[in-house]
């Protein structure tokens, strides 16, 4: 991978302003959580929005505004220059989630100076950051088949619409009619798609859980494979959209 | 750098997703082979945990479940399978699982029906613990082991 493109964009991360109003945003919410009875509510959530709004960056918007095809004239291999970019922004994204795990435990050290479940936020913090390669990679995938900011269109569409298409299928399989009947008939239907659901944007298991970690890891080697494959083949045309 | 090697394949990265996703598919069998050291959860019929339970002074673990409800299917995976989860349960609770079979078989058995309208059961999965004096503690939907335990831990 390329130290230049993974330290241009971690730097361009952490040197913007909404980057910036968002870790603050992050950290100030991280530290008025402390005082919950359940650790690590309410900046893991935050991280995830902070990895889906990051990880859409890289290939799609820069194939819409030409910069790709300045970058593609450097001596670099598109695999190289999509995984450093996915590289730099997991690191953007892994610096704010260790910020909000250090401001609960600062908050939690003073409202609760006996001691607090820094076992339990440590064990959220690794799960968020193993969640957040996943997420970054997907986008990276779609980024590279689309254009623009259609990958994070996708990707929220796909993340509420399974959701909503799995609550949809429970309602239609107690309604009794001729479709629910079809429905209780096949369980393997609603189960395919909470599976589908479950590997493209997994719950946060309340430890550290090897089979969630190897699922998640392979499932974003996987998306990057399929990232770099589709981004060999894709012609770059001159100028921006 | 040549057009070629400009769009070279990334066969390293091929190499280590092949890794992960083998991984993924032997480690869970490896986990599923392993000797359990400890045993799952011992659960009863209705029929046979409320015989038990006039004979003890045990409280119950009421699992209201369903076939086809993927959060009760998440609540075994990720709860009861827990060996330290199922030791304590073991323990201190009988156990018993209501399955409802309205979706499948149209009815249920008159135990089932009737512990569902005892403990008002209004979706699944509901885990409700109950002594003789009655209901303790419930559980509505699936939240995570560590309410899980919040809420056994209530059970004193």
């Amino acid at each position: 991978m390329s130290r230049v493109v993974i330290f241009e964009t971690y730097r361009r991360h952490v040197t913007h302003g909404a980057y910036l109003a968002f870790l603050a945003f992050l950290a100030i919410i991280a530290f008025g959580t402390a005082t919950f009875e359940h650790p690590a509510t309410g900046w893991p959530w935050l991280v995830a929005i902070l990895a889906a709004a990051a990880g859409c960056g890289p290939i799609g918007p820069e194939f819409s505004s030409g910069t790709l095809q300045l970058i593609l004239v450097k001596p670099v291999k598109r695999w190289e220059y999509l995984l450093s970019r996915v590289a730099g922004v997991v690191l953007a994204v892994w610096t704010a989630a260790i910020l909000g795990a250090v401001c609960e435990l600062v908050g939690r050290a003073i409202w609760n100076p006996s001691g607090g479940p820094a076992a339990v936020i440590g064990r959220t913090l690794l799960n968020v950051m193993i969640d957040a390669v996943l997420t970054v990679s997907l986008l990276a995938l779609l980024g590279s088949i689309t254009r623009a900011y259609f990958n994070i269109g996708i990707y929220v569409v796909c993340t509420i619409g399974l959701g909503v298409l799995g609550g949809t299928l429970g309602l239609i399989r107690q309604s009794h009619n001729a479709l629910g009947v079809f429905l209780t008939a096949h369980p393997e239907i609603e189960r395919g798609l909470a599976t589908i659901d479950q590997n493209l944007f997994p719950d946060l298991p309340p430890r550290l859980d090897r089979v969630w970690i190897l699922m998640v890891l392979s499932n974003a080697a996987v998306a990057l494979v399929l990232a770099c494959l589709a981004f060999r083949r894709r012609e770059v045309p001159y100028g921006a959209d | 750098m040549a057009r070629t090697d400009q769009r070279a394949i990334p066969i390293a990265l091929i190499v280590i997703a092949l890794v992960l996703v083998a991984a993924r598919i032997v480690v869970p069998l490896l986990k599923s082979e392993a000797p359990q050291s400890q045993e799952g959860i011992r659960w009863l019929t209705p029929a046979e945990g409320l015989r038990l339970a006039a004979s003890s002074n045990k409280p119950v673990l009421f699992d209201f479940t369903a076939e086809w409800c993927q959060p009760c299917h998440m609540l075994d995976a990720k709860v009861f399978s827990e060996p330290e989860v199922a030791k304590a349960i073991n323990a201190r609770f009988i156990a018993i699982r209501v399955v409802d079979r309205r979706q499948e078989e149209g009815r249920n058995t008159r135990e089932v029906d009737e512990l569902q309208q005892r403990f008002g059961v209004r979706g699944y999965p509901t885990v409700v613990f109950a002594d003789n004096t009655g209901e303790r503690a419930r559980m509505e939907g699936f939240r995570g082991r560590e309410e899980f335990e919040r809420v056994m831990e209530s059970v004193r």
